[in-house]
């Protein structure tokens, strides 16, 4: 017989993506994803492993969006930990998905 | 309610890649640590210094902006920090959260006190910053990798406010009295800034080129850095104690008080 783990589905990274386009940054109504802040994903069993930008380096709500991050991962059946990695890669408007542009026009940003 | 504090493991609770850096000539690891506290310990007394500022600015505006510079300035030195303890080098500086957190300070002494008038704000942005931003460039390519995205993603923020501190300057210069200010804390900086990028050929430096941790020499930093500075100095009429020759290309600036200079901390011995 099969035990728990076993019978636990295993999370694919674009369901984990499609997950994280429902955490909106703090400030504006887009998502990490179409922000462009989500780096890199990488699922390994029960582990989701994100690498994570900020827009500026001295964000004040870097603490919140990664409690916001865990908190919606560790929602979905199959996930048990969440690894976040802080990256500091280039960031700018070009980074935001055409999407995150549409939105960020609705209330009057870009 | 959990009380979390400024800068500590509570913020933030993602790491960074916690992948090892290795060198094998320790010279330029030793060099490679000393150059991130001074990075990082620059970066947080320029950020402290002009926070004291966000609220006793001359204008609304700028008091925002003094709020804007703090935090990126906050931010650089977080990001820069946790380098110190992923290289394995022993009994490496701690990152700061608070002024005291350490007794040995790597950062310009201008920026030892609060400041007491908006000239020193001035001052340091145009002056300090530059300074950091020179060395910035020179590990913005570097093999620690590491070191050398996050150099280029403080030099992409520090564009706005590299273009904010040129106007201050021209702004304090407009009047009398502020150029007189101003003249007098160039007078009192600029000496620590030339000393700031080491003699030629210093050994660490040297040790770091060699592995290819940063670009340029001690001399080639400080020239690009009076390149930087000095012509909007002088456009504002501001003196210094440096001439262009032309037909070698460079800055002449004289003998430099090395004597009065604390190698280490990067520093006037005070």
């Amino acid at each position: 017989m099969a035990g728990d783990r076993e019978m636990r589905k295993t999370r694919t990274e674009e369901e984990v993506r499609d997950a994280l386009r429902e955490v909106l940054d703090p400030e504006y109504p887009v998502s990490l994803v179409d922000l462009g802040l989500i780096r890199g994903i990488r699922v390994d069993g029960a582990v989701a492993r994100i690498k994570l930008t900020y827009t500026c380096m001295g964000c004040p709500a870097m603490d919140m969006i990664q409690d916001d991050v865990r908190e919606r991962l560790l929602q979905m059946d199959g996930i048990e930990e969440v690894d976040i990695e802080v990256v500091w890669p280039t960031w700018s408007k070009k980074d935001i998905t055409p999407l995150g542009r549409k939105q960020l026009r609705q209330v009057g940003v870009i | 309610m959990t009380e979390r504090l400024e800068g500590n493991e509570e913020v933030a609770p993602g790491r960074g890649a916690q992948a090892e850096f290795l060198v094998d000539n320790d010279e330029a690891l030793a060099a490679l640590v000393n150059l991130i506290a001074v990075i990082g310990d620059n970066e947080y007394f320029l950020g402290r210094r002009v926070s004291e500022w966000a609220d006793a600015a001359p204008l609304l505006e700028s008091a925002t902006a003094c709020a804007a510079i703090t935090q990126d300035k906050l931010g650089h030195s977080r990001a820069i920090y946790p380098l110190l303890e992923e290289l394995p080098w022993p009994k490496a500086p701690t990152g700061l959260q608070g002024e005291v957190d350490r007794a040995r300070r790597y950062s310009v002494s201008f920026l030892d006190e609060p400041f007491p008038s908006w000239s020193h704000v001035v001052a340091a942005l145009a002056l300090v910053g530059p300074a950091v931003n020179v060395v910035l460039e020179a590990v913005k390519d570097s093999r620690y990798e590491a070191l050398a995205r996050r150099a280029q993603r403080i030099l992409d923020e520090e564009k706005l406010t590299s273009a904010y501190a040129e106007g201050l300057v021209r702004q304090i210069c407009h009047e009398e009295r502020g150029h007189r200010l101003f003249q007098e804390r160039v007078d009192e900086l600029f000496t620590e800034m030339l000393l700031w990028f080491g003699p030629e050929g210093e050994e660490g430096i040297e040790a770091l080129r060699e592995e290819g941790l940063v670009s340029m020499g001690n001399e080639e930093m400080r020239q690009r850095y009076l390149s930087r500075v000095v012509p909007l100095l002088q456009e504002c009429g501001i003196e210094v104690p440096v001439g262009r020759n032309e037909s070698e290309g460079r800055w002449e600036y004289g003998e430099l008080p090395w004597n009065e200079w604390n190698q280490l901390q990067r520093r006037l011995k005070r």
